[in-house]
């Protein structure tokens, strides 16, 4: 049996690594903040004074963008920026009770509509606006300013038989914009 | 941080051990390999082997001695019952020595994403049946977390960090024991579907029932999915 113990250890050694990259997921990677464009730690600072913001680069379809994290006055908020700083959108984690009582009746409508059995696993609020607007509906949640609020729903859907993640981006009335299927990631090493 | 914290424990577990109880040390390479299947079925096939490097009794000196234990080969089959968890059984068979030993194995894995790390849960139950041994049967807990050491998730070449820790427990004819484990590794994803993992796989046992009993492997993993 020595002899198998060490054919099995060339094995696991030497057999060729051409099981890499069948798989194309985003990438995103920790930002030291000296790498961060002046503009966006201008608005973190401004925003968000005294909480640390974790910063992350992200390389996806749409191209590059910037990411920051920060817990703030209890919630957790995730703004993009682009590459040169300029803020895209917040979102702010909130519960689906959050939501006012007539949208979130069309979002559940609309998720039953489509899925024999759902479950929601996160509800995040995306504000779209000015830099003055998004200040004040992170310090207020609310702003006398035009703004765009879109809910982002990540959801356990069960269409047939099987059941799948999604994230779905609704409008602020509870219509439908976007669904996409969640990729999700090999669990073998955490199962066995 | 951390895992200086971690290493700490474990020396600290270490020492305060050192005076009672025997050791093994050695190598424990896996190969673990899994197959999609339709429907939301997996197989998974692992193979397992055990070499010494040393034995003894922690109040001796250290002595090496290199010798090959035993090869695992197990096969799992499970399903997806959910979209975090899965379901399954399986069959395991032991070389060692002379002797075949052969194991089943039934699981229950939950494995759910966080904005920071993967936690997971597993589970499981087994029969092991022994010539001239009374059958064993176990219940095993395992919870296991996994940190990308940059950024959110465990991107295409890069780095984590896992950690592991089981509870065992097992009944062999009127006697009991129950085992602890501990496993931190680093691991190096090559890609989502092919990973490395390397760490310590410490192992107590028989510390209730008299000697504690201590395995310290090097624990070599290796990940592949199709």
């Amino acid at each position: 049996m020595k002899n198998y113990s060490i054919i099995f250890l060339i094995f696991l050694f030497t057999l060729p690594f051409n099981l890499a990259g069948q798989i194309k997921y985003e990438r995103e990677y920790d930002l030291k903040k000296e790498n961060v464009p002046g503009m966006a730690i201008t608005f973190m600072d401004s925003c968000c004074p005294n909480s640390k913001v974790k910063w992350y680069g992200e390389e996806s379809l749409k191209g590059l963008s910037i990411e920051a994290k920060v817990y703030y006055k209890g919630s957790l908020y995730s703004i993009e920026f682009d590459t040169s700083g300029y803020i895209q959108d917040v979102e702010k984690k909130i519960r689906l009770h959050d939501i006012s009582q007539d949208t979130r009746s069309a979002i559940v409508k609309k998720l039953d509509s489509i899925y024999r059995k759902h479950k929601i696993d996160k509800v995040q609020v995306q504000w779209i606006g000015s830099n003055q607007t998004l200040y004040e509906l992170i310090e207020k949640n609310n702003s006398e300013l035009p703004y765009t609020i879109n809910y982002e729903i990540v959801v356990q859907g069960k269409k047939g038989k099987s059941t799948r993640m999604y994230e779905i981006q609704f409008s602020s009335g509870g219509g439908i914009l976007s669904v996409s299927e969640i990729v999700q990631r090999n669990t073998d090493n955490l199962d066995y | 941080m951390k895992y200086i914290f971690i290493f700490g424990i474990l020396l600290l577990h270490f020492l305060v051990v050192r005076s009672q109880g025997v050791y093994s040390t050695g190598v424990l390479p896996q190969i673990n390999l899994n197959i999609s299947l339709h429907k939301d079925w997996r197989l998974n096939a692992k193979a397992e082997s055990r070499l010494l490097f040393s034995e003894g009794q922690f109040a001796q000196n250290f002595k090496t001695a290199y010798r090959y234990d035993l090869t695992d080969i197990a096969l799992i089959a499970s399903k997806k019952t959910g979209v975090n968890n899965s379901l399954g059984a399986g069959y395991m068979i032991r070389f060692r020595d002379n002797e075949v030993v052969h194991r089943f194995i039934q699981q229950y894995s939950v494995v759910k994403k966080y904005n920071l790390f993967r936690l997971g849960h597993r589970i499981s139950t087994d029969q092991t049946i022994r010539n001239n041994n009374p059958p064993q049967v176990r219940l095993r807990y395992r919870i296991g977390v996994e940190k990308a050491l940059n950024g959110k998730d465990v991107d295409p070449k890069e780095f984590y960090f896992k950690l592991n820790n089981e509870y065992l427990f097992a009944i062999e004819g009127r006697e009991t024991d129950f085992e602890l484990r501990l496993i931190p590794a680093f691991g190096y994803a090559l890609s989502d579907n092919n990973k490395f993992e390397f760490g310590i796989d410490y192992r107590l046992n028989e510390f209730i029932s008299g000697a504690s009993r201590n395995q310290f492997w090097l624990y070599l993993g290796w990940f592949i999915s199709m």
